[in-house]
């Protein structure tokens, strides 16, 4: 890998849709890159130019028509992500590679807290413990105590997004794919994820950003790649 | 005491374990069967009838591995052949052929197909838990609440009555069923309250592998929500393994990490959840997917 976290070469993703008589839909195309240990990398392009399809590849999401993923584990092999096996890749997902998605996914009767709290439980931390950072985190991100055991699908959008940063964040995986985390924060919260963000870096997590707001891509990002209607451009 | 939090992950090997169970061509027939049942069965033409013969294909070519506390989701529609894994998982009926090894039976050595009644028995009162979809097959509803549970410690060799009470109450307790509601027969209890004493009676003998056929289907819906809860929670503590059997793409969505979709018999895809529901391959997947609502 020759010191590289992640290495994509030539991936490539379309969609058939059987279901409208076999349709084909291209995500995108030819999609090369290298990313060092450490590193933030920003995708940018335009909306439905392809950014979020190449980090569900990645996560495993979707299924990459062409080209490969090479990653490197902090032990032992490289792995080929797109000949991995179901069960390889959810073993890779929560301690090496993160995703956080646009969304937040609620779950049926957990409340803020336990929700942002579940990457810790899962990883065998003590409940009170787990709480304690999750607790902290939430502090951090503007969502005050009364709201901790609200159960978040009553939120509004924004606040949404803080939580679903928070679960993200607070197990740092080694790989960190963000796949438009802010979109919905004003600038007072979109700095303090910043701020969360530059933490997270100075820790060496890697991480792969999809931001629309160009401004904020240049502020997070080593380098950056361009995509233009599934192709990369820059 | 501090905990060294982005290390505090008791699983650190990446390399993919020893699976927990490996199912091999499962294959069951109703019927005497002809040469071209396979053939004239399945997904692509629809029909689990082999017009040949007349013979039913409730399953064929099943072949999948789960993990050591894995959640496994198996979904489909009507006769797609999910239930069938499942009885001839749990030997409550017989395959006409296919082998399945369980690494904690004989250390996966001997096929659980193949096994005299005796061993049969220590499958189901040792090894694996059941939860159906109707409370009146997986229950006894006039015994006690506390008494079914009783009864499977006691298969379970569990002696001492004050070790079972304490067992039962605890399960019970866990399940939120109320402690005073223990020496209630499950016959008037809710149809939500009989799944989670089912769910604690599957749990008590601290199995290694639980299988949920439609544990959830005519709950409703904050029912369901409750009882998901739970067998999430439980499933974190207990880290036992669990294949999750439903139609319901939502359910599937958040319990299992990884999931089987079956139709008219056949497994037509399989692979992470996620995956299934936002990039399906087959054209069954993809229908099914686009015609959920949540």
């Amino acid at each position: 890998m020759n010191g590289f976290h992640l290495k994509v070469n030539n991936l490539s993703k379309h969609f058939l849709l059987h279901i409208l008589k076999g349709k084909q839909v291209r995500a995108f195309e030819g999609v090369s890159f290298k990313i060092k240990p450490g590193e933030f990398m920003g995708i940018a392009g335009v909306s439905g130019s392809g950014k979020s399809s190449i980090l569900k590849c990645i996560y495993g999401t979707y299924v990459a028509s062409d080209g490969e993923i090479f990653y490197q584990p902090e032990q032992g092999q490289p792995r080929e992500l797109t000949n991995s096996s179901a069960r390889q890749l959810a073993r890779l997902r929560g301690h090496e590679i993160g995703f956080v998605s646009q969304f937040l996914h609620p779950l049926p009767r957990t409340t803020t807290q336990d929700l942002v709290a579940m990457p810790l439980l899962l990883a065998g931390v003590a409940k009170a413990e787990a709480r304690l950072q999750a607790q902290e985190l939430l502090g951090r991100l503007g969502i005050g105590s009364e709201l901790w055991d609200g159960y978040p699908v009553f939120f509004s959008g924004g606040e949404q997004q803080r939580v679903n940063i928070a679960q993200a964040l607070i197990r740092r995986p080694r790989l960190l794919l963000l796949d438009e985390p802010t979109s919905a924060l004003d600038s007072q919260n979109q700095a303090v994820v910043v701020a969360l963000l530059e933490e997270a870096k100075a820790a060496g997590v890697t991480m792969l950003g999809v931001f629309h707001d160009p401004a904020l891509l240049q502020r997070l990002s080593d380098k950056v790649i361009t995509l233009s209607r599934g192709k990369q451009v820059a | 005491m501090s905990i060294e939090l982005e290390t505090a992950n008791p699983d650190q090997s990446l390399e993919v374990e020893a699976p927990l169970l490996v199912v091999e061509n499962l294959f069951k027939r109703y019927g005497k069967g002809c040469e071209r049942c396979l053939e004239l069965t399945g997904p692509d033409l629809e029909t689990n009838l082999c017009r040949n013969c007349g013979a039913l294909i409730a399953c064929a070519d099943v072949n999948f591995e789960i993990y050591p506390g894995e959640v496994l989701g198996v979904v489909g529609e009507s006769g797609s052949g999910k239930t069938t894994v499942l009885r001839c998982l749990y030997k409550d009926i017989e395959p006409t052929s296919g082998k399945a090894f369980l690494q904690a039976f004989n250390n996966g050595q001997t096929d659980i197909f193949q096994t005299n009644s005796q061993q049969a028995r220590y499958l189901q009162d040792f090894l694996m838990g059941m939860v159906r979809q109707n409370p009146a097959m997986g229950l006894r509803l006039h015994i006690t609440a506390g008494g079914n549970i009783a009864e499977r410690l006691l298969a379970a060799d569990w002696r001492t009555v004050s070790e079972i009470r304490e067992r039962s109450s605890g399960l019970l307790d866990r399940m939120e069923v109320p402690i005073k509601r223990m020496d209630d027969f499950p016959a008037f209890f809710s149809g939500g309250m009989q799944q989670r004493v089912q769910i604690a009676k599957a749990l008590a003998n601290q199995p290694v592998l639980i299988l949920l056929d439609e544990m959830t289907t005519g709950l409703d819906v904050s029912v369901q929500a409750g009882v998901i809860d739970l067998v999430k929670e439980v499933q974190r503590e207990s880290g036992v393994a669990i294949i999750v059997v439903s139609h319901d793409l939502g359910v599937i969505r958040l319990l299992s990490e990884r999931t089987l979709v079956m139709k008219n018999g056949r497994i037509v895809e399989s692979g992470l959840t996620d995956q299934i529901m936002e990039d399906p391959q087959h054209a069954y997947t993809q229908l099914l997917v686009s015609s959920t609502n949540y």
